[in-house]
């Protein structure tokens, strides 16, 4: 009875989470037509913006190499050697330099474009919640990291826009009750903007990106078999596609810094920039309320959203007849079966065991099972065979 | 020697590295700084095609994408766009022929046991 009140109180989601599925099988069995499901994107969208992360790090370990994180030298001032200036270098005179920061730059944008087309396709595929909430609370964690990358690498330009987005976020952080200063204190390395600023804004944005590395680990760590790299065909159409945008809308600096200035206006990046365009349009109480609140409800939606699809029965092992040959943990796909020493007494060294939290009843274990020690307690084999049964019959 | 269409796809994915190389060559030869309307029509030279362009040094393609460059505010390097450019033609048909020589593999077949 609870139940189908809730269904009725969520029938116009349902309906939109039905609708979005048909729409989507259309367009992947067209895809299929066209280029097989053996190089159809939809089938990769998680490997996507992976990708995108080792040509963002393959380009910004050769930006690295020429970048120097100052405002000033005062040792060099004939020959001003700064930030900005070595962008320009790198821009202006180092062969392909231009095109290695174009690439850097919309490689990022790209991986954010990708993830957001992820996180989309894994919510109203239902993919998100019971036991893959990890997946989507770890996702989350990874789109909100790399926006804050994406931002710290606006401000390593040091032209008069990252100067504005720099006095901006320091005022941002300021403005928090209690831990304000402090945050304020460690984004700019000191209580105003110096050299050390810029050294830390590089340091930033080098160390959370390797960080990232130990989120995705997390992101991964219940997949069994990850899709994590593309078909070769889809990398080349990537780095393609990102070439085609470098050339098309080159990556141009603005004005040199000038701390004695206040620049008011620049130009915004969508992906990245826009929490700016909420700061300048709203009160600072208001902005962070409302990004607290933006990434509290992304992180918990796995449980804001209950009855689109029923809960899952896990599976449950027949102690009788296991004989801990590791079959069934070898196959499953979520790492839901756990091998525990068998119970004294057994003819057999090792046990099956379900991680109940974990299970997505898919079966696959049922299926990988010869000793029918495994069953869905929801789908026995005799229910499965008459089903069959069932089927032939009406055919 | 040639014995279907995917053989016939290798040798035209040859051929097309091999003009990519010759077309890449003479803007190596330049020190990767070169002025890319003359980069571009020397390429063209020894591949036979110059006569396709209005005059030597002056072709209407480079030219197109010489002020395009300019009008986007491109910095220097104008060689290093077109390379950008190019490979990105090269990518797109790298893609295309190995989803086409891969086609075959990539059809799902399901072979159901049949006990006779």
């Amino acid at each position: 009875m609870t139940s189908s009140v809730k269904s009725e109180k969520n029938g116009w989601y349902n309906s939109l989470i039905e609708h979005l599925n048909k729409f989507q099988l259309v367009i992947e069995n067209i895809t299929n037509e066209i280029i097989t499901n053996k190089y159809n994107p939809f089938y990769y969208h998680g490997a996507l913006p992976q990708f995108y992360l080792w040509v963002l790090f393959i380009s910004g370990l050769l930006l690295f190499a020429y970048y120097i994180p100052t405002i000033d030298n005062a040792y060099l001032s004939n020959r001003l050697v700064n930030a900005w200036t070595s962008v320009r270098y790198i821009t202006n005179t180092l062969p392909f330099g231009a095109v290695v920061r174009g690439i850097h730059r919309y490689a990022g944008d790209a991986m954010v474009i990708f993830m957001l087309l992820h996180a989309i396709r894994v919510w109203f595929t239902d993919r998100y919640r019971q036991y893959r909430w990890l997946q989507w609370v770890s996702g989350v964690v990874l789109l909100l990291m790399v926006l804050f990358i994406g931002q710290t690498g606006y401000y390593l330009v040091w032209d008069d826009r990252s100067l504005l987005l720099t006095r901006m976020t320091a005022s941002a952080f300021d403005a928090i009750p209690v831990i304000g200063g402090a945050l304020k204190t460690w984004f700019l390395n000191g209580n105003t903007i110096t050299n050390l600023t810029l050294s830390n804004f590089l340091f930033i944005h080098i160390g959370l990106s390797f960080a990232l590395l130990f989120v995705l680990w997390l992101h991964y760590v219940r997949m069994t078999r990850p899709v994590i790299t593309p078909p070769p065909a889809i990398n080349y159409i990537l780095v393609a596609g990102i070439l085609l945008v470098v050339f098309l809308f080159p990556i141009v600096s603005g004005k040199m810094a000038d701390l004695n200035q206040q620049p008011t206006s620049f130009e915004i990046d969508w992906f990245f920039l826009f929490p700016y365009w909420l700061m300048a349009h709203m009160s600072m109480p208001a902005f962070w309320v409302s990004m607290l609140v933006l990434s509290f409800v992304c992180l918990i939606l796995p449980w804001l959203v209950r009855n689109v699809s029923p809960p899952v029965t896990p599976a449950e092992v027949v102690i009788n007849k296991c004989t801990g040959c590791s079959l069934c943990y070898r196959d499953c796909p979520y790492q839901a079966i756990e091998m525990v020493p068998a119970p004294a007494g057994s003819r057999f060294k090792l046990l099956a065991t379900v991680k109940t939290a974990r299970c997505s009843a898919c079966g696959i274990c049922v299926g990988a099972c010869a000793f029918d020690a495994i069953d869905l307690p929801q789908l026995t084999d005799s229910d499965i065979t008459a089903q069959i049964k069932a089927l032939v019959e009406v055919n | 020697m040639i014995k279907g269409p995917k053989d016939i796809l290798i040798v035209l994915l040859a051929l097309t590295c091999l003009g990519v190389s010759l077309v890449m060559q003479p803007w190596a030869e330049l020190g990767f700084t070169g002025n890319f309307p003359a980069w571009l029509a020397w390429a063209m030279d020894p591949l036979g095609v110059a006569k396709w362009f209005t005059q030597l040094g002056d072709t209407k393609l480079a030219k197109d994408i010489y002020n395009f460059l300019i009008a986007h505010q491109a910095p220097g390097h104008f060689g290093d766009y077109a390379y950008a450019l190019f490979l990105f033609a090269a990518m797109i048909v790298a893609a295309v022929a190995i989803v086409l020589i891969g086609r075959e593999d990539a059809e799902e077949k399901t072979i159901l046991p049949v006990k006779k």
